[in-house]
């Protein structure tokens, strides 16, 4: 599943040739790196697949967690022995999705950034322009190792 | 393993504009975790690392000289719980000042998972990759590894490696 989410940190460059080796281009700031904003996906993992520099989004491909954690019945969840953990059903793998798919598209983009408290993407002009003069085919990522 | 390109390869773009597209290799380099602060009253059993709500905790990291037009590959490892029953860590990966893996959530304590994140660049000069401990959710927590003694190595580590055009 491919989600769309608002993009913090700081672009350093957009370099076009590294776009056309990766789809991304990007050099983020080691100090304040390019990533999604701060909110809770829940039990997922996520890889990037592009950014969108005119738009400041970062396009994921999110996978559902393999394990959950499970409380015994009764259990103390602040009792080390009263928890397990075991891999997920189908359905909980769904779950996982879904909850991370309305995380993200129950907001707007602006509610989004005040709700995470993420400040806005940090871009230069120059960046940008390079950006917008990328080929058509550069941009997404299609395969991964 | 062969190494698979974007869609879009190099191949194809770079011969649109007759650059050669020969690969070869450029550097590489590991690094095993930074974090070696074991706890004397769990030593010989686990080190716990605090995690501030919202700051990346690194566990480990290389940076390499690369060449340009360099395609990076990195992958970081750890072996690791977490430590509260409230709080969410995930592990996360970057690359050249881009976050471009999350791992899904660490598991409860005493449970130990591995997770293994990987993804590829494209990086020139110097750049750093690495591997670190993030958690968003609820109040400031740790990540918890198992160890041998109060000496021993935390269980986390980052390799990277590239080719190049030539």
């Amino acid at each position: 599943m491919r989600l769309k989410v608002p993009i913090t940190g700081k672009v350093l460059e957009y370099d076009p040739v590294a776009g056309q080796i990766d789809g991304i281009g990007v050099v983020g700031d080691p100090d304040d790196p390019v990533k999604p904003v701060d909110i809770h996906l829940g039990n997922v993992s996520w890889r990037l697949v592009a950014i969108d520099l005119e738009n400041d989004l970062a396009e994921i491909e999110v996978s559902p967690g393999e394990n959950i954690n499970v409380l015994k019945d009764g259990g103390d969840p602040q009792k080390p022995e009263d928890w397990s953990s075991r891999a997920a059903t189908p359905v909980e793998k769904q779950s996982f999705l879904d909850n991370a798919k309305s995380a993200v598209e129950s907001y707007t983009k602006d509610e989004l950034y005040t709700m995470s408290k993420s400040k806005r993407l940090v871009k230069s002009a120059n960046a940008l322009e390079k950006y917008k003069m990328k080929p058509p085919n550069v941009g997404v990522r299609e395969q991964s190792f | 393993m062969p190494l698979e390109f974007p869609k879009g390869s190099i191949t194809l773009d770079f011969a649109k504009k007759a650059v050669p597209s020969i690969l070869a290799e450029d550097v590489e380099g590991s690094n095993y975790s930074t974090v070696v602060t074991a706890s004397a009253a769990f030593a010989g059993y686990y080190n716990e690392i605090l995690i501030t709500n919202g700051v990346d905790l690194t566990l480990a990291t290389k940076t390499l000289n690369f060449d340009a037009n360099s395609l990076a590959f990195a992958a970081g490892f750890a072996s690791a719980c977490e430590y509260a029953a409230t709080s969410d860590i995930v592990l996360h990966l970057y690359m050249g000042g881009v976050l471009m893996q999350t791992s899904a959530e660490l598991p409860l304590r005493p449970h130990m998972q591995n997770f293994v994140l990987r993804d590829f660049k494209a990086l020139s000069g110097n750049q750093e990759c690495k591997l670190t401990a993030y958690q968003l959710t609820g109040s400031d927590t740790s990540i918890r590894f198992y160890l041998g003694d109060a000496t021993s190595q935390d269980t986390a580590a980052i390799a990277v490696g590239s080719v190049k055009l030539s």
